[in-house]
């Protein structure tokens, strides 16, 4: 479903993500896990062309996410890390305005919103200005917009970071709903506990280089047996780092 | 004595100011500390050196003084005209003194200067408000008060620095103090003065400023304070055009006002403007002093009660309130069943809520243009008698507008511009939405000037070629939104790169100068001239929007370079090239030179035909490999067949034609003089040789050729015959375009320029046999 190919981004002379090559199924749960500043926004963004890969391939569902833009936007939802909205839209109007932007009418689209502030619980902040949401409410609001359609694939960036416990487990439990009616889910983050119970699959990238991939126990298997996602996680960026430094 | 805290907390906030580029006095290329360079895109942008702010300071140093200098002569002139006109008229008529302005005319002076300091005080104020202390990002004291400082102190550092960092001040207030004192005392004299004359007022506005800060921190939520942000940049801009503009009504008002004008001399302003009258005038250098100190007492008093205020109203803590329920309560807005899409929608329902970009977008231009007219009443009766000329004002507002609105389309957008990247719409789509939008929205503006205008108008001297205005006017409004949208899209105001911030100012430039041009066309009201600039004007437009779809992919990765495309832009640069070149080669040809008519037209076309296309064919080598357009091909000889059918057929229109005008009698026997004699020769070599080699190299390679990547066949060979026929002579263009046709059709058919040049050659040819057969028949 999603599929990237030797997929390359520089800034200049820093090279954030470098020749990427990974490929995740239809209903497959993926997360890209990696430090801070490890390039794992700077891929979610090449995937839904906001920016333009330097080299290589980005593609969903067999189009290419620079140049067939448009199209892959009709089945992908996106939430950014940092979700800025229109200061003066109500949440409930972003909601209605997304939907009408994805060719909803504009009753189906006032439904959809409706229904969604209540499931991501915002009802009391469907009436209130975005500019005076905190991250939590603006994250679970970025979390609804991506789903207005109901794509077929979600693209999220952290999207658990912010919330409550209990905001962070209803948006799991959300999640995992999708991904069982089909969904194909890739998220980044760095709550390896999160990863750990939402994941199919999880990827490990670090200075921009996919360093391993695969399934949990197998990644386990191999680089900390017996151990925890987090004793992976360690275990392989820090081999990674000297590597990267000499 | 300041303390250390206070000496820390000083730094802190200068370091900031500094670093925030002085964004107070706008200096668009002041380089922003900190911020760390990014690279540009490659081969597509060159990197601007970072201009120095001092050049901005030192111009308002030269200029500013010299405006306060005139605005002060000639309150001071108008005071004695009205005193004037008012005794001449109490002698001729006998009148009683009614309603006399008696004040002695030093006093009514020294009041209108007194006045003029007040609104100049009160415009600084309140345009600092908005662009400082409510500026978004939240409230430093919030974070400041978690540092282990008393809240006095923190307040009394707050009132020290913005009495020391206000450029606004500097620049408005200080240079009229310095002016008034350069008049009353020694050169000497003159800083100490300015220093004693300005604390007073500084420190009261910094209190002043302080607490209209911290009190609607405290109390105001977010999304009122940025609409209250939006009414101080309204009154703070008005109020100080106002002041410098507007110096009649002051005059009028310092000798009008009666008990009031002594109110005025005892406000802190006019206690200065009265100081310095007096600490020149021998003898009352102790009433000066006397003056100069009550000054600064009541700038202290106030700032005391403002720091005592603040610190009662921080004993709870210091969390700035009101976030969230001021906006719950407020009904939700709709627009029931409205026909607009979704997009136009949103733009209309952030215009209606958010004061400031209202404000900065239809309101602001209104203000300066609106106070420039204040000044000069009488000179709009007399040159606004004409439609032109009502239309070329009209148009001036218009245009002027969308600087604040479609040339930063994409800065309006700001963070949430990612939004617009996740729908399933190519994102021009939404920048045309916008750009009708906009259009709509400011077409208010020019209706409402020439509906007013109109009764205006002297009809006794009205032509029907007028009514070319107007229309120029109807189609001028909506293409320039687009032609702003796609030049800030350009311009690329949005990216974060900070070169591309900086040719911001040349965008603006720009835009003015095309403002202008298209405006004095306007003026004219003549119908061909209107015709021509406004096709030329689309054809530029139809450029810019392709040029701007062509980077909006990119718009969010400043880093990734643009892939360059033949476009639009290619051809009418060259086709600019061209007739510059040609203009300039004919001038010195005929200045420097002895050569005849005929051979210097030749050279001049030649020479900048050759130079235009030889720049262009290597800069698309070089930018573009393998898109030049090509001359020639494998089918040349189908390609040749076509261009003579399509040439035979079009040039024996334009024979007919010729002869019905000269039937007509619109063509005389010496428009063919030409074609007499030696003559001859050169034009025979500019019709079939140089005018088809480089006419369809840049009309149909790159014209035609950009325009048919955007649109397709059809409407690219109108659209680029169309061109053609505006850069004749009015009585061909009507069979230009036929030929700017059929050529663009055999361009097509053939894939290669062989084809419409032999079109055009022999299309020439018939024009040349037919005229030498017309004018020998006639002879």
């Amino acid at each position: 479903m999603i599929a990237l190919e030797q997929l390359t981004k520089t800034f200049g002379a820093f090279t954030a993500v470098d020749r990427l090559d990974l490929a995740v199924a239809q209903g497959e749960v993926f997360g890209f896990l990696g430090p801070n500043g490890a390039g794992k926004t700077t891929t979610l963004r090449m995937l839904m062309g906001i920016l333009v890969p330097s080299s290589g391939r980005a593609a969903i569902g067999g189009l290419d996410c620079t140049a067939q833009r448009v199209e892959v936007m009709r089945r992908v939802g996106y939430l950014p890390d940092v979700p800025v909205f229109y200061d003066y839209l109500r949440g409930a109007e972003i909601l209605e305005f997304v939907g009408e932007m994805h060719d909803l009418t504009r009753s189906d689209a006032r439904a959809r919103a409706r229904e969604l502030l209540e499931e991501f619980d915002l009802r009391d902040a469907g009436e209130e200005f975005a500019v005076n949401y905190s991250l939590g409410m603006k994250k679970k609001l970025g979390l609804a917009s991506a789903v207005v359609h109901r794509p077929d694939v979600l693209i999220l960036d952290e999207p658990t970071t912010g919330l409550d416990p209990g905001s962070a487990r209803d948006v799991r439990d959300f999640l995992q709903r999708r991904a069982g009616e089909g969904a194909t889910i890739f998220l980044s983050t760095h709550l390896l506990d999160m990863a750990e119970r939402l994941c199919t699959r999880v990827g490990i990238i670090h200075k921009g280089v996919l360093q391993c991939g695969g399934p949990i126990d197998e990644l386990r298997a191999r680089y900390a047996a017996g151990g925890s996602l987090e004793d992976v996680f360690l275990a392989v960026t820090r081999a990674a780092t000297p590597d990267a430094a000499g | 004595m300041i303390r250390a805290t206070t000496a820390k907390l000083l730094r802190l906030w200068w370091r900031r100011w500094r670093n925030r580029g002085g964004r107070l006095v706008a200096l668009p290329g002041m380089e922003r500390r900190g911020a760390p360079p990014k690279p540009t895109r490659t081969g597509t942008r060159p990197r601007g050196a970072a201009r120095s702010p001092w050049l901005y300071f030192a111009i308002a140093l030269l200029t500013l003084p010299f405006l306060h200098w005139q605005t002060v002569t000639d309150l001071r002139h108008r005071v004695d005209a009205r005193i004037l006109e008012w005794t001449t008229t109490q002698e001729s008529a006998q009148a009683l003194p009614a309603d006399a302005p008696m004040v002695p005319a030093d006093v009514a002076k020294r009041r209108a200067i007194a006045l003029l300091a007040l609104l100049l005080f009160v415009g600084v104020l309140f345009t600092e408000l908005s662009q400082e202390t409510l500026s978004a990002g939240g409230w430093d004291v919030e974070w400041l008060a978690t540092l282990p400082i008393g809240m006095g102190e923190l307040f009394t550092a707050r009132l020290v620095a913005r009495t020391l960092m206000s450029p606004l001040s500097f620049f408005w207030l200080v240079p009229l103090l310095a002016l008034l004192s350069w008049e009353s005392a020694p050169w000497w004299a003159v800083p100490l003065l300015v220093l004693a004359a300005a604390l007073p007022l500084l420190l009261l506005r910094a209190a002043i400023s302080v607490f209209f800060e911290a009190t609607l921190h405290l109390r105001v939520s977010q999304a009122r304070l940025r609409n209250l942000k939006g009414v101080c940049a309204i009154v703070g801009t008005a109020t100080l055009f106002f002041g410098l503009c507007a110096r009649q009504t002051l005059a009028d008002a310092a000798l009008g006002m009666g008990p009031w004008g002594a109110l005025l001399d005892w406000l802190p302003t006019g206690i200065v403007v009265r100081t310095l009258a007096d600490a020149g005038s021998p003898g009352r250098g102790g009433i000066a002093l006397a003056e100069g100190v009550c000054a600064l007492l009541q700038a202290l008093a106030a700032a005391l009660l403002v720091v005592a205020w603040l610190r009662r109203s921080t004993r709870d803590g210091v969390v700035a309130g009101g976030r969230r329920e001021s906006a719950r309560s407020a009904a939700p807005a709709r627009i029931g069943g409205s026909p607009f899409s979704p997009f136009v929608r949103r733009e209309l329902k952030l215009l209606s809520r958010d004061f400031n970009y209202l404000s900065q977008a239809l309101l602001v231009p209104l203000i300066f243009v609106g106070f420039q007219l204040l000044n000069m009443r009488s000179a709009l009766v007399t040159q606004f008698d004409s439609l032109p000329a009502i239309c070329a004002f009209a148009f001036g507002i218009t245009a002027y507008t969308y600087q604040f609105s479609c040339l930063r389309a994409l800065a309006l957008e700001q963070d949430s511009l990612w939004m617009l990247a996740t729908f399933p719409r190519p994102l021009d789509a939404a920048l045309r939405a916008k750009s009708r939008t906009w259009s709509a929205l400011i077409a208010i503006y020019p209706a409402a000037i020439v509906a007013l205008g109109l009764g205006h108008v002297d009809f006794a001297e009205f032509k029907a070629g007028q009514l070319a205005s107007l229309g120029m006017l109807a189609v001028g409004v909506p293409m320039f939104a687009f032609l702003f949208t796609s030049l800030g899209v350009i311009s690329g105001d949005t990216l974060v790169s900070h070169e591309q911030r900086q040719r911001l100012g040349m965008t603006q430039l720009l835009s003015l100068f095309l403002i202008a041009l298209y405006t004095s066309v306007i003026g004219l009201g003549d119908p061909w001239r209107c015709f021509g600039a406004t096709a030329l004007t689309a054809a530029l437009t139809v450029a810019l929007w392709q040029k701007a779809a062509d980077t909006l992919p990119h718009l969010l990765d400043p880093w990734s370079p643009v892939a360059r495309k033949l476009s639009l832009a290619d051809g009418l640069g060259a086709a600019l090239v061209f007739f510059v070149l040609q203009g300039l080669i004919e001038l010195l040809l005929r200045v420097g030179t002895t050569v005849d008519t005929a051979a210097r037209l030749f050279l001049a076309y030649a020479i900048a035909g050759v130079v235009a296309c030889a720049l262009s064919i290597g800069g698309l080598w070089r930018f573009e490999a393998g898109r030049v357009p090509r001359f020639f091909g494998s089918g040349a000889s189908r390609a040749v067949a076509l261009g003579v059918g399509a040439g035979t057929a079009v040039g024996a229109v334009a024979v007919a034609a010729q002869w019905l005008l000269r039937q007509a009698g619109f063509l005389t026997r010496g428009e063919l003089g030409l074609l007499r004699g030696d003559d001859f020769g050169w034009l025979l070599l500019l019709a079939v040789v140089a005018a088809p080699l480089c006419e369809e190299y840049i009309f149909r390679g790159l014209i035609f050729g950009g325009l048919e990547r955007l649109w397709g066949f059809r409407r690219a060979a109108l659209g680029s015959a169309l061109i053609f026929a505006v850069v004749h002579p009015m009585l061909s263009a009507p069979t230009v375009f036929l030929l700017g046709l059929s050529t663009a059709f055999v361009y097509a058919r053939s894939g290669m320029l062989l084809g419409p040049i032999v079109t055009h050659v022999v299309y020439n040819a018939a024009i040349l046999a037919g005229t030498h057969w017309l004018s020998t028949h006639s002879a």
